[in-house]
This record gives C-alpha cells, sequence and structure tokens, in this order.
C-alpha cells in the first residue's frame, strides 16, 4: 500500500497525468509544466524514486542489479517497439518540443531533488522489504 | 521469403479470416499458388504449422510480457505497452477466438498456454504495483491481485468479445477501446484527482480513435 510521503505522490500522480495532459487539456500550471516532460525527464524523476526505493530494503536493489544479459536486449528490443508505435499512433509529435523545456525541467528537478532528500532523510527507520517485487516480470 | 516462412505467414492469415477450423492444407496450398505435395514437404499438415504459429506467437508475446521496463510513469508509455499486447493477441486472433477448441484438438499446446495467461497475470500484478508504489493509485492487495487477473481476463478474451459484440470494428478501433476498458478501471483508486483522471483519460481514448478512424 501507498504509503510515501504526500509531495512524493503528488509528483508522481502529474507526471503520470502528464501523459494524457499533453494531448488533452491543462489540468492547471502545475500540470502544464509537467506535460511538457518528455522521456528523458521522467527518467530522471525515476531516478530519484529509485533513490527512495534503496530505502525500502536492499533485497529489491540486489534483484534490480541483477539483470541477465538477454533480459537487457529483450527490454532493448521491446522499448524499441514502444518508440516505434508511439509514432505510428501519433503519440511522439506532441513530444517534439521537449528539448527546449529540458534545461527548465531540470532546474526543477534539481528543487524537488532537495526535496526528496529531504523527505528521505526525514523517513526513519527504512522500511522492511516489500512482499511483491517492484519490477516486472525478470525472471526468477 | 523462404516457402516455410511464407507458408507460416500466409496460413496465419487465412486462419484469422476464415477461422482456422474452415482452411484446409488444400486451401493454404491454393492461396500459395504451390502444389499440396510442396507444402507437405514443409510441414506434414494443418497441426504441425498451428503448433509452429503458436512456438512463434508465444515467444514474441513472452518478450513483451517479460521485458524487464521500470514501467514508465507516463500514462501514454503505459497505453502504448497495453495497446502492444492487445496487438499481439490481435495478430494471433484465430487461436482466441476458439480457445476452448482449439485447445482440445491441440492438448500439446494447452499447458504452455495456460503459462502464457499466468505470465500476463504476474505482468498485471508488476505494473499496478508500480503504480501503488509510486504513489499514485492506493489498492489493497487483495483488490490488486483481482485487478490483475481482471485485466488478464479481459486480454485474453477481448478477440471473442469482440467479435461478438463488434464485428466490423476495425482493429486499431478495438484496441484503443480495449485499452481504454483496462487502464479506466484505476479510476476509483486514483489517489487524487480521480475526476480529472477520468476526464483526461477519455479526451485522450477520443483523440486515439479519432486518429485510426
Amino acid at each position: 500500500m501507498s504509503d510515501k510521503p504526500k509531495k512524493d505522490m503528488d509528483v508522481a500522480r502529474k507526471i503520470w497525468l502528464a501523459g494524457i495532459g499533453a494531448y488533452g487539456r491543462a489540468i492547471g500550471d502545475a500540470t502544464e509544466a509537467y506535460a511538457k516532460m518528455g522521456r528523458e525527464t521522467t527518467k530522471v524523476f525515476e531516478d530519484l524514486v529509485g533513490k527512495g526505493e534503496e530505502l525500502e530494503g536492499k533485497v529489491s536493489m540486489a534483484a534490480k542489479a541483477y539483470v541477465p544479459e538477454f533480459a537487457e536486449k529483450q527490454r532493448a528490443q521491446v522499448e524499441d517497439r514502444m518508440e516505434r508505435m508511439k509514432a505510428a499512433l501519433g503519440l511522439s509529435e506532441a513530444t517534439a518540443d521537449q528539448q527546449e523545456h529540458i534545461e527548465r525541467i531540470e532546474e526543477r528537478l534539481d528543487a524537488l531533488e532537495e526535496k526528496i532528500d529531504a523527505i528521505l532523510a526525514a523517513v526513519q527507520p527504512p522500511k522492511a522489504p516489500k512482499k511483491r517485487a517492484s519490477k516486472p516480470a525478470a525472471k526468477k | 521469403m523462404k516457402t516455410k516462412d511464407k507458408i507460416l505467414q500466409y496460413s496465419l492469415q487465412l486462419f484469422n479470416d476464415e477461422g482456422e477450423q474452415n482452411v484446409t492444407p488444400v486451401d493454404i496450398a491454393n492461396v500459395l499458388d504451390i502444389s499440396p505435395g510442396n507444402l507437405y514437404y514443409h510441414f506434414k499438415g494443418k497441426d504441425p504449422i498451428i503448433h509452429q504459429l503458436f512456438l512463434d506467437f508465444e515467444e514474441e508475446f513472452l518478450m513483451v510480457l517479460n521485458a524487464p521496463i521500470d514501467k514508465p510513469l507516463e500514462l501514454s508509455d503505459n497505453w502504448v505497452y497495453f495497446y502492444i499486447l492487445f496487438e499481439e493477441i490481435a495478430d494471433f486472433r484465430f487461436f482466441y477466438r476458439n480457445l476452448q477448441s482449439i485447445l482440445e484438438r491441440y492438448p500439446e499446446l494447452e499447458s504452455r498456454f495456460r503459462k502464457l495467461v499466468r505470465q500476463k497475470v504476474k505482468t498485471m500484478t508488476s505494473i499496478l504495483s508500480n503504480l501503488d508504489e509510486s504513489g499514485f493509485i492506493a489498492i489493497s492487495d487483495v483488490e490488486l491481485d483481482q485487478m490483475a487477473e481482471r485485466f488478464a481476463l479481459q486480454l485474453t478474451y477481448w478477440p471473442t468479445y469482440q467479435a461478438l459484440l463488434d464485428g466490423q470494428a476495425s482493429t486499431p478501433v478495438s484496441i484503443h477501446k480495449g485499452v481504454f476498458g483496462l487502464i479506466s478501471q484505476l479510476t476509483p483508486y486514483v489517489i487524487e484527482g480521480a475526476d480529472e483522471f477520468l476526464i483526461l483519460l477519455t479526451e485522450f481514448r477520443d483523440k486515439m480513435l479519432k486518429n485510426v478512424s
């Protein structure tokens, strides 16, 4: 169950909405800014979230580090396919102008990182590792 | 293209269009404009063709299901991922539309297919766990397991349902509807702004449908 700090949830929610926000309508200034985030920047965000996950137990992190080579290859193949599908569905163009926004977003992320660091410092002690795997379907 | 690959490709198309049980090896040979003897040289009848088609489908589908993608947080990425899953199934619809009958006739495929369905459930579970852990939805473990199963169920019986209700719809249209059918189920679990979420999601679907019609 989700029991992470609220701020964290809020950002995650906005980023999730960003994908449709860019094609739907703006739901406020904050979402508008996030709507311009592209793949690159969500990755940065995921890194930040990853830091939080570190606290959730070393077991899952160890599992994450152990990704067999063939799995890496498969991931690349599927990601490639997703990119092509995105283009085919006309979902790529809307993010075409993302480059010019990245700098601004990076500044925001720096600020966000500081906040999350502060939150992480406050989350003590670390939770016990979750039973459910946090990543899909790596072969056991 | 090698004759063997051509046979597989055309067989799949024929099975999907006409229904597997209505297609004979002679039909396949005719479409390919080769002699039944030549066909027999590559495949000893329909059974090995179906078997090989299944293996190819299994390999590709498992690759998509197993890809250790840390599911992107953006909804449009999730949409695309589900779209691809539906598309895989649509490409293999002759099998899915007639599951009971095919699995009775090809029992050796049954346990493999069962594994595939189980993998669907697993993948759905990890997608939902991810959304839960990243704080987008809040859902109990019991409900999460149920939803993962419902997603897998919907994916599995989607071609049958689609053919029953709306056989005329083009594949992309029905896939977009299928994806919406899955993702919209998240609405009650969205932590904040569930109404906004559903509105945006609906608009997104309409936009997608407009693009393909």
